[in-house]
């Protein structure tokens, strides 16, 4: 059994060479190590990968992904992916975790886990979470069908919720479309835009929020231009235990200006017609009317659904109890390690929906 | 503290944890207990620190896989 370590600057040679063919399954796709050897904020000696594999059998391994956080030098680490073979890796699962955070110095920060995770890792006492993020699903159509077909039941029944969800959006289309000419604010405008220039940059500068980790261009196209699921069949790399193949992935930046100013600026990810906004910055006073124009681009882009934990957002959003079919809470964990304890101590940081690695996934 | 009370608090802690019915003695090893994956482990490992009212360093304990090892670590902690 071997315990490997492959840096950022390491991952495109890594993926190309014979170690990695041979390997099962797979610690990372070619999409997701050339999406982290292109990150910005990363230098080339940080770790990005500890696995551990016997006889090219993969048996765990933890990826790892470097940010630039608030007022610090050093970077801080998240962790990408962690995974155990059920059988095979189950002694060792814990070993591989510790030695990548050992190599990120202990300065690691977890932004989307479960709550069986946090139950781990609080066992380690090396993590401080914060309380549970709760947000919600909010869901603007019918789509049944679509989703047994995505568990796989591609039969009579599943056609047959197609046919009721397309008899049942026929009507709410027309209602949510009254509802939102209605309530148009006309000095309010909202366009898909491409991220770039002074003006959007000065911008998130100006209203980075609480976010821990640094909010610039860079990074925000880096996200954008370098996914990690694929929506081509071919690009499959064989076996890998994460998500990396879906129907439909999409993500636009939408700026609202307010009386021709800019007012609020967005990254909405579309996947499998399910829509997040991975990152929001926006002026509090117009956060309510970009809500509904929010709203009221995704009713027109046919979105099923909404999920957000951006606290502020969220409230905007619920603001309205008619424009929703369905509210439902989610809720996903977050912490970071004992090392960066002191700097949350000092300010109320919090993570954006998209930070560390959701918004490539 | 003696070795041999080190051995038996050691043995009672693991028996405690992966229960009686595991035949466990000091030439155990992880192999041989199906239940002591990583998990177990930390488990196992804040057990062991009530027994022995002691604080571990989790680096260097994690890679301990067997009970004689983990014997010989605790008693370097505890026989001090």
């Amino acid at each position: 059994m071997k315990i490997r370590e492959i840096t950022v600057g390491e991952l495109p040679d890594f993926v190309r060479s014979e170690e990695y063919a041979l390997l099962n399954p797979k610690p990372v796709t070619p999409l997701r190590a050339f999406s982290q050897f292109k990150n910005s904020q990363a230098r080339p000696d940080d770790v990005a990968l500890v696995f551990a594999a016997e006889n090219n059998t993969l048996l765990a391994f933890a990826g790892i992904l470097p940010h630039k956080a608030q007022g610090l030098e050093e970077p801080v680490f998240s962790n990408s992916g962690w995974w155990v073979h059920p059988e095979k890796g189950r002694k060792l699962g814990l070993s591989v975790l510790l030695k990548a955070f050992q190599l990120c110095n202990g300065r690691v920060i977890l932004t989307d886990c479960t709550a069986h995770t946090q139950s781990i890792l609080e066992k380690t006492n090396l993590f401080q979470f914060v309380p549970p993020v709760r947000g919600s699903r909010f869901f603007l159509r019918f789509y049944v069908g679509s989703l047994l077909r995505r568990k796989g039941k591609k039969g009579l029944v599943s056609f047959l919720f197609s046919l009721v969800d397309k008899l049942l959006n026929v009507p709410l289309s027309a209602w949510l479309s009254m509802i939102q000419n209605r309530k148009q604010a006309s000095e309010f405008s909202l366009d898909v835009v491409k991220f770039s220039g002074a003006e959007h940059t000065a911008f998130i500068q100006k209203n980075p929020g609480k976010s821990f980790l640094v909010q610039d261009a860079g990074k925000l196209n880096w996200v954008v231009q370098y996914p990690w699921v694929t929506t081509e069949k071919e690009k499959a790399v064989g076996e890998y235990p994460f998500t990396h193949k879906v129907d439909q992935f999409k993500q636009e930046f939408l700026e609202i200006r307010h009386s021709k100013k800019l007012a609020v600026v967005l990254l909405l990810s579309v996947r499998d017609n399910h829509a997040s906004v991975p990152f929001i910055y926006f002026e509090k006073e117009a956060l309510n009317q970009a809500a509904q124009m929010l709203w009221s681009y995704l009713v027109k882009q046919k979105v099923d659904s909404l999920a957000v934990y951006n606290p502020e957002l969220e409230k905007a959003l619920r603001k309205n109890k008619r424009i929703w079919l369905l509210r439902k809470n989610i809720v996903r964990y977050a912490g970071y390690s004992k090392e960066l304890e002191t700097l949350f101590a000092e300010k109320e940081y919090f993570f954006q929906d998209g930070e560390a690695d959701v918004a490539f996934t | 503290m003696t070795r041999e009370e080190t051995v038996s608090k050691t043995l009672a802690t693991f028996r405690k944890v992966f229960g009686e019915a595991e035949n466990i003695n000091e030439q155990t090893t992880a192999d041989d207990i199906r239940a002591w994956d990583s998990l177990n482990h930390i488990v196992l490992i804040q057990e062991l620190e009530k027994t022995f009212n002691l604080k571990f360093n989790l680096f260097e304990i994690i890679e301990i896989r067997d009970v004689a090892g983990m014997v010989d670590y605790i008693f370097s902690k505890a026989g001090k």
